[in-house]
């Protein structure tokens, strides 16, 4: 027995020495493979290769994700943004909170972290991480669809850029365009995340806007008459019907994050037969099952729209025939990720190099939209997603990245990028571009 | 017999058996873990690991789990485990910083805390008591309940407080202050009154204690109490650090008590290996671990496994095993 203990000791010991060892010379492999991309493979003229400029930047990202899609941007990072900017990146675990982000800024500050990237989307968080990057002289970009004003006089908080909110409402107002033009009539039950107080800053814009454009496009095809105002409907906390003034259309709306209860309610009113729509603002994949069950049982094609990203199971989504000989997902609104990656990096990259000004709107930060792509078939998808797989698909590419750095091209603004986001909003034209 | 004592091997063989056998070496074994890592992410990143920002960061970051867990010393001593710690923190947190926004007193503020965290914990120890249900059930209990009461009384928003009075106590170094006063009477308390002898005691045979005249419900009320005042100024330091407290605050608190306290070398049945300053030992090696892994670029996703392994390491070496007639305390 006591052998054994001291063998599992040793053991455990071993582990250790090898994980960190893994550890390092992971992180060695990553910054060489970087330069190698940025020397050769990009085989972009613009790119520098990172030894020409002296050190790298240090750049921490704080994420609240895990999983496929990010690991698709994590790559993009350290793949396409850090050889082309001269960049090295630090990556968090998943935080949660304001807590954990400014625990995270610490320790990217004492690891010589010059500027950050922030997922954590959270008023407290933005307002706490702002200002603990001001007291250290540390640039900080956040990624959400809305600003926040109270930081955003701040000299080093760089501004925002995150899915147009009312991109999303376009996009889904298109989707449903689309759906519906086949002249019979179509109910939905919408889960509409965190869309309740949207507008006002207190849920989430972009679910808001989503839900608006869903309700918009329903009204304009049927002529509904709703008994409240779009917004008075979109703001019911409580999960229920919406009064349409049409008996054969019905809009079922589930608010809230919870998605194992808005699962069982999407599938008892599925059950009753009433409806054949699905739309989910936030995550659909966790209602695929209960939905493909319903389909079953009922021997109906319920159509899904949802909200997504460059990655394998929206390819699954849309590669997956349902037992109506219909694709498992109809539609899909695509939030392109590495746009506002790669947006974020250039923003910095410029206030790095000493153009912080014309990054900022007469020293305010600015709100970056990146406009969300409706994709209406399986066929769009297949193009979509081979964007972002190579060093030549990438939608900002090393080319692109160092076209809107300041001290390349000295007429480069803030308008300048939003000119750019704007000018990617049509996937069809960027396919047809990437992919020639 | 001659050659065995003069083999050069078997005499160091017996003084580690000596060593490691002495009352001393097991508290050692964490704080000689600490010097180690210490010294090796120093070297790894060419003292940078050690400068004076790095090291304030480590410490600042350990303030929170290391005052919660030292009061949590004062139960685990008993032979008990409360699973309540880290709700009773978010919730006290949460309610101070409402009391601060309505009077806009941060002496206010401090004294609801302070109470707020003593007043939930003493009820915990009287429900176990009065009611003879063990500690652990209770506080399961009562972490659910308290949980659910922050979510009640939150709702989708956070509490935040204004910028200004943030920067005012952390200029003032409210959080050492309070750190270093209750941690100092923690440690004469537990080590140096009658108070934390009678609690190791219970911890290493109740029956014995008892018999000697230590009342057990007494000293575990005494400890709840000891662990509340510890448990509000967590809250108060949680608010000066974020700013806000949310639904999302803090969740992982009670579990990063309770490693600390095992990762400081706190025994985990309690009694008179128990020490007060287990927890912010405890608590500066999950920093060191975290900053000097990121530090030396390991990878995010890598970090959490060499963590997981490192604490296991530690977890046995640090723990005695039992050698006679079993006991609650091994």
């Amino acid at each position: 027995m006591k052998k054994l203990k001291k063998i599992t000791s040793l053991l455990l010991t071993l582990a250790m020495v090898l994980s960190l060892v893994s550890g390092c010379t992971n992180a060695a492999s990553t910054s060489s493979q970087g330069t190698g991309a940025a020397d050769g493979k990009e085989g972009s003229s613009a790119a520098v290769p990172s030894e020409s400029k002296g050190d790298p930047y240090k750049i921490a990202v704080a994420t609240i994700t895990e999983g496929e899609i990010w690991e698709v941007q994590k790559s993009y990072y350290e793949n396409v943004v850090g050889p082309a900017l001269n960049m090295e990146f630090m990556f968090s675990e998943k935080l949660a909170d304001a807590n954990g982000l400014v625990d995270f800024m610490e320790r990217a500050y004492a690891a010589g972290c010059v500027g950050l990237i922030n997922f954590v989307t959270s008023n407290d968080a933005i307002s706490q991480g702002a200002r603990k990057a001001e007291e250290w002289g540390m640039w900080f970009v956040t990624q959400n669809s809305a600003l926040n004003e109270e930081v955003a006089d701040l000299i080093y908080n760089l501004g925002h850029c995150g899915a147009s909110a009312q991109g999303m409402g376009v996009a889904y107002s298109e989707a449903f365009d689309n759906l519906l033009s086949d002249g019979e009539n179509h109910s939905v039950f919408i889960f509409s995340g965190a869309a309740v107080g949207g507008a006002s800053g207190q849920g989430a814009a972009s679910h808001y806007y989503s839900v608006e454009g869903i309700l918009q496009a329903m009204q304009n095809k049927y002529g509904l008459t709703y008994e409240k105002s779009i917004d008075e409907i979109i703001n019911n906390q409580n999960p229920g019907e919406v009064a349409t003034g049409n008996s054969d259309i019905k809009i079922y709306i589930y608010p809230g994050l919870d998605l194992a209860a808005a699962t069982t309610a999407a599938q008892t009113q599925f059950q009753t037969g009433d409806y054949d729509i699905f739309a989910a603002v936030f995550s659909y994949s966790a209602f695929t099952n209960a939905l493909s069950d319903v389909e079953v049982s009922l021997n109906k094609n319920i159509k899904i729209v949802g909200t997504a990203s460059i990655e394998a199971q929206t390819a699954t989504g849309f590669g997956t025939i349902d037992s109506q000989d219909d694709t498992m997902l109809n539609a899909a609104i695509i939030n392109p990720l590495n746009n506002a990656n790669g947006i974020c990096s250039i923003i910095l990259y410029n206030a790095l190099t000493g153009y912080a000004d014309a990054m900022k709107d007469n020293g305010k930060a600015v709100l970056f939209k990146v406009e969300p792509w409706a994709c209406l078939n399986a066929e769009t998808y297949t193009g979509i997603s081979q964007l972002d797989s190579s060093p030549e698909s990438y939608v900002l590419n090393a080319d692109d990245l160092q076209a809107l750095c300041v001290e390349n091209d000295g007429s480069v603004t803030f308008q300048t990028i939003e000119a750019k986001l704007e000018a990617l909003a049509d996937v069809n034209a960027i396919i047809a571009e990437k992919l020639k | 017999m001659k050659i065995q004592e003069e083999n050069p091997f078997l005499k160091l063989k017996e003084l580690a058996r000596r060593i490691s056998s002495h009352r001393h070496f097991m508290r050692l074994i964490p704080l000689l873990f600490l010097a180690l890592l210490t010294f090796f992410f120093s070297v790894m990143t060419g003292g940078r690991f050690t400068s004076p920002t790095s090291l304030k960061i480590i410490f600042e970051q350990a303030l929170i789990v290391g005052t919660v867990s030292t009061g949590a010393a004062f139960i685990f001593a008993t032979g008990n485990v409360n699973l309540a710690m880290g709700a009773t923190t978010v919730l006290t947190a949460t309610i101070a910083g409402m009391v601060y926004n309505r009077t806009g007193s941060s002496a206010a503020m401090i004294l609801a805390a302070i109470a707020l965290g003593i007043l939930i914990m003493v009820i915990s120890a009287l429900l176990s008591t009065v009611l003879k249900v063990r500690v652990m059930f209770v506080t399961i209990v009562m972490m659910t309940l308290l949980s659910a009461l922050q979510q009640s009384i939150l709702g989708g928003t956070t509490v935040s407080l204004p910028h200004d009075i943030i920067t005012k106590l952390t200029q003032m170094k409210f959080s050492y202050i309070v750190f270093c006063l209750y941690f100092i009477v923690s440690v004469v308390l537990f080590h140096f009154t009658a108070i934390g002898r009678s609690q190791r005691m219970l911890g290493t045979n109740s029956v014995c204690a008892e018999q000697t005249g230590i009342s057990g419900p007494k000293y575990l009320v005494l400890a709840f109490f000891i662990a509340g005042i510890g448990c509000g100024i967590g809250a108060l330091l949680a608010i000066v650090r974020a700013g806000s407290i949310g639904a999302n605050t803090l969740t992982s608190l009670n579990m990063d008590c309770m490693l600390a306290l095992v990762l400081g070398g706190m025994s985990i049945f309690g009694g008179s290996r128990s020490s007060a300053y287990a927890g912010i030992i405890g608590a500066v090696t999950v920093c060191i671990l975290n900053q000097g892994m990121l530090m030396i670029n390991v990878d995010s996703t890598v970090i959490q496994g060499v963590r997981g392994i490192i604490f296991l390491i530690l977890v046995y070496t640090s723990q005695k095993r039992p050698q006679g007639l079993p006991a609650p305390e091994g």
